[in-house]
């Protein structure tokens, strides 16, 4: 199967009552656009990247509320020294994640610094 | 946050060497600009550094709490595990042996260790032109597989 046509059909797993206007408005490609390629035209790089983006993000949509039910639903079965781990390590984990995505705007000093 | 992160404590090292410009600090980490920029944008709020005719520097007016934060040896510990993680997402980097050491090897082991050690502690200073990125790093430990699980066991208690 190729890339298309795995993304596409990965596409309907994830969204499988999706009409071909709402699989327009997700990806940001043209309706009539989105008719072709479903029924096989070639599939631009920028299109596969819409697709792909969204699957990604639906993706790791999925995982973290699963984990958060987990937590809710089973973490009273936790030690506390445990539980306090598992705390510590996501605080870390959020903080780095705030510093590769943080766009702070740059002070002038450091503009002219770059 | 009270405690380091690993690529905080990377900056501060880099700037323990010396002042440094944001590409000069660019060039020791090989830190991407933009996570480098949020880090340093982080510690000088920290009032871990500071900025002084174009440069970064460890900022002398840290407060006692701050120093206490950096040179924690829980923090550093956690920091610590942070690189082995980092180590442990990649193929053939780390290896983990389950082996039986008899009496008589013991001792073979143990001195083999300590040559390990004495070689790190006694390798020369490195020259200064070395970026702070090129340094190696290493770790290694013992410990009784049942102990090992038992302790491990013991906190999930």
């Amino acid at each position: 199967m190729s890339l298309q046509q795995n993304i596409i059909k990965d596409y309907r797993l994830a969204f499988p009552n999706d009409t071909l206007r709402e699989i327009a408005n997700r990806t940001g490609i043209q309706l009539t656009r989105v008719f072709r390629l479903l029924n096989g035209s070639p599939m631009k790089l920028a299109e596969y990247e819409s697709f792909y983006d969204l699957l990604d993000s639906e993706k790791s949509k999925s995982e973290t509320f699963t984990a958060v039910e987990l937590l809710r639903s089973q973490g009273h079965k936790l030690s506390r020294i445990e539980m306090h781990r598992i705390y510590q390590y996501i605080q870390r984990k959020l903080y780095l994640t705030d510093l590769v995505q943080s766009h702070q705007p740059l002070t002038i000093q450091q503009q002219e610094l770059a | 946050m009270n405690s380091l992160t690993c690529v905080e404590r990377l900056i501060i090292e880099s700037l323990g060497r010396s002042d440094k410009k944001v590409t000069q600090l660019q060039i020791d980490t090989s830190l991407n600009i933009r996570i480098l920029r949020n880090v340093l944008n982080a510690l000088t709020l920290r009032g871990v550094i500071g900025q002084r005719a174009g440069k970064y520097f460890i900022s002398s007016h840290m407060t006692n709490e701050t120093k206490m934060v950096i040179q924690d040896s829980v923090g550093q510990k956690t920091e610590a595990l942070e690189l082995i993680e980092s180590m442990l997402s990649q193929e053939n980097v780390v290896r983990l042996k389950k082996v039986y050491i008899s009496e008589k090897d013991k001792p073979i082991l143990k001195a083999l260790l300590n040559n390990l050690n004495n070689f790190f502690q006694t390798l020369p200073e490195p020259p200064k032109d070395v970026s702070l990125s090129d340094y190696s790093l290493f770790f290694w430990g013992e410990d009784k597989y049942g102990k090992n699980i038992s302790r491990m066991m013991e906190g999930v208690l």
